[in-house]
């Protein structure tokens, strides 16, 4: 579980400083702030070793399909990560954890001529077993066909992520060439990392999927009992093929027959994604962007209620934005009825210099100022 | 729709009537740009000065004034403003009613004076001391006593309260009353409050 996290020279931030992470961040300010960067720059972290994640953030933000014009001075893919678009500079990520170990992610873009070279050669010899490079057809140009090309410094871009954790520097590099987009082989992350868009769904498939480990592992109930603490006349769900698709359903308690979860309304499918993401990133982290979309106000204490039984029993660190006042001071009334106060509130601004900071409210503070009624975001 | 910092000068007050109160003078005053925030009491200072510094509009404050009672102890109130303003790590006045200089000026009021114990209260009634309203007024609170009947806990607020019962519509609170233009803001009894706005 992260304590502490420092960020520098990523997308919109110089460098932002969260200090006091609690099993449940909620972070508010006001639109292009830094909230959803931050929430990427938290899924690089916990990656660990893989650059290509640098190019999934753009997904989550509805760039799904990356694009590249081959030529040697396009703008290389992850250009955007780095703030101002910058990438002479070195971006870090800095994570603190619970038991005091620390990660760093450095990321750089490679530059110089003959490390250029090294890196590429070194690196296509070892996927290639000394052979050129066969296409890479599934991150090629559309409209440009890829070329059959000698590999040379001179025509590639370079990302390298190097990982520093318990004294030990791993690095890893995603190459872009003439042919395509190329990445070194990069170990699995060392706890899971899950990022739910504000504006994508899961897709089927993954959501069947989670569900089914969930059933695998008998805690199906977790979802159940979530869906009905917001639906109490649902009393089952289960996963049913149609079409060769995987779909959720549910049954209510008057009614014949079982129904989608997606025509039980949008809470019902964003509260199982929610679940299902928790449930399925035990000891891991779960980055939620603009959690209150879908909700009726009403149910949002409720909603964070199940997110917290589910989190605390998955060991699962939640990472969240909102833009609603209604659904902070949800969360500050089911932590507080709660045994345990394990949340904690940041407000991400512009400092008079014109840099982002992190703003934090603990209990005590949050109480009297929503007590007061007072703006907080 | 909650509560924004919407003015340069901001003023924490004690309670919803020292609000309206200070609001009545400083419209008084045509002053525009002071903006007041009641904190449920003094107990509240500490996190009500947590709340300011954090509040998103904290930024755009280049005064803030606070304005307490000094009930029983007026040195030891400006001292627990003092403490207060330090643990949160704003700036520190040396005295009350001179600012301190800093992001934003910090200035404290302690009422009725720095001086002596009492509120906003021993302020308003200074300020009509010797009408026939207050003789009456005395008289009635005498008249209790000679009944040997229990005193309110606080003589000034109930006094204040006796005091604009005369008044057309009878039914209002210090605050109210301020907003209905019942206190003569010439009187030099206010020289001080008046100080205290412009001086932000």
């Amino acid at each position: 579980m992260y304590k502490s996290f420092t960020i520098y020279h990523f997308r919109c931030f110089r460098e932002l400083k969260l200090e006091g992470l609690a099993r449940f961040n909620l972070f508010i300010g006001r639109n292009n702030v830094g909230k959803t960067a931050l929430l990427e720059a938290l899924f690089i972290h916990a990656g660990a070793y893989n650059p290509e994640l640098t190019l999934r953030v753009s997904a989550f933000r509805g760039i799904e399909v990356i694009s590249f014009r081959w030529s040697g001075w396009e703008e290389a893919p992850w250009e955007g990560i780095f703030r101002n678009f910058d990438t002479r500079s070195e971006l870090v990520l800095e994570g603190r954890y619970e038991d005091g170990k620390r990660r760093t992610v450095r990321i750089r873009q490679v530059s110089e001529p003959s490390e250029l070279s090294e890196i590429v050669h070194s690196v296509t010899r070892r996927q290639n077993g000394g052979q050129p490079l066969p296409q890479d057809t599934h991150m090629a140009s559309a409209g440009q066909p890829s070329r059959q090309l000698t590999v040379t410094s001179e025509f590639a871009k370079v990302l390298e992520l190097a990982c520093e954790e318990n004294g030990k520097i791993s690095k890893h590099y995603l190459i872009v060439t003439p042919q395509g987009m190329h990445m070194t082989l990069a170990p699995p992350p060392t706890f899971p990392a899950i990022f739910q868009s504000a504006r994508i769904s899961a897709n089927l498939i993954e959501r069947a999927e989670r569900f089914g480990r969930l059933q695998i592992e008998g805690k199906k109930d977790l979802l159940l009992k979530s869906l009905q603490s917001i639906e109490p006349r649902l009393e089952d769900v289960a996963e049913v093929s149609v079409s060769g698709q995987p779909l959720l359903y549910g049954s209510l308690e008057d009614m014949k027959r079982m129904l989608p979860l997606q025509l039980m309304g949008e809470g019902m499918i964003r509260l199982t994604d929610l679940i299902l993401n928790i449930a399925n990133a035990p000891n891991g982290i779960v980055l939620v962007d603009e959690i209150e979309t879908g909700f009726h106000y009403s149910v949002l204490p409720k909603v964070w209620q199940a997110i917290a039984q589910v989190a605390r029993e998955m060991n699962t660190q939640i990472f969240a934005t909102t833009h609603s006042r209604e659904c902070l001071i949800a969360a500050h009334q089911a932590f507080s009825e709660s045994d345990l106060y394990d949340f904690r509130l940041f407000r991400l601004e512009f400092d008079p210099e014109g840099e982002i900071r992190a703003v934090a409210y603990d209990r005590e503070l949050l109480e009297f100022v929503l007590e007061q009624d007072w703006e907080v975001r | 729709m909650a509560q924004e910092i919407s003015c340069p000068k901001l003023v924490l007050v004690e309670g919803k009537d020292d609000e309206l109160f200070f609001d009545a003078l400083r419209q008084h005053l045509g002053l525009g740009d002071i903006q007041f925030r009641q904190i449920g009491g003094k107990a509240n200072l500490r996190n009500a000065l947590r709340g300011v510094a954090s509040d998103p509009g904290f930024s755009k404050v280049i005064a803030l004034g606070i304005v307490l009672d000094a009930d029983d102890n007026p040195k030891a109130t400006f001292q627990s403003v003092c403490d207060a303003l330090q643990k949160v790590g704003l700036p520190v006045p040396t005295q009350p009613m001179t600012p301190a200089s800093g992001h934003p000026r910090v200035s404290v009021m302690i009422l009725p004076n720095a001086q002596n114990p009492g509120s906003l209260e021993d302020v308003c009634l200074k300020a009509v001391a010797g009408t026939p309203v207050m003789k009456c007024v005395d008289k009635f609170f005498c008249c209790l006593q000679r009944q040997g009947l229990p005193l309110p806990k606080s003589l000034p607020k109930a006094k204040v309260l006796a005091y604009l019962t005369s008044k057309p519509e009878p039914d209002k609170r210090l605050g109210e009353s301020a907003q209905a233009g019942y206190w003569d803001w010439n009187h030099p009894a206010f020289g001080d409050l008046k100080d205290f706005l412009r001086s932000l």
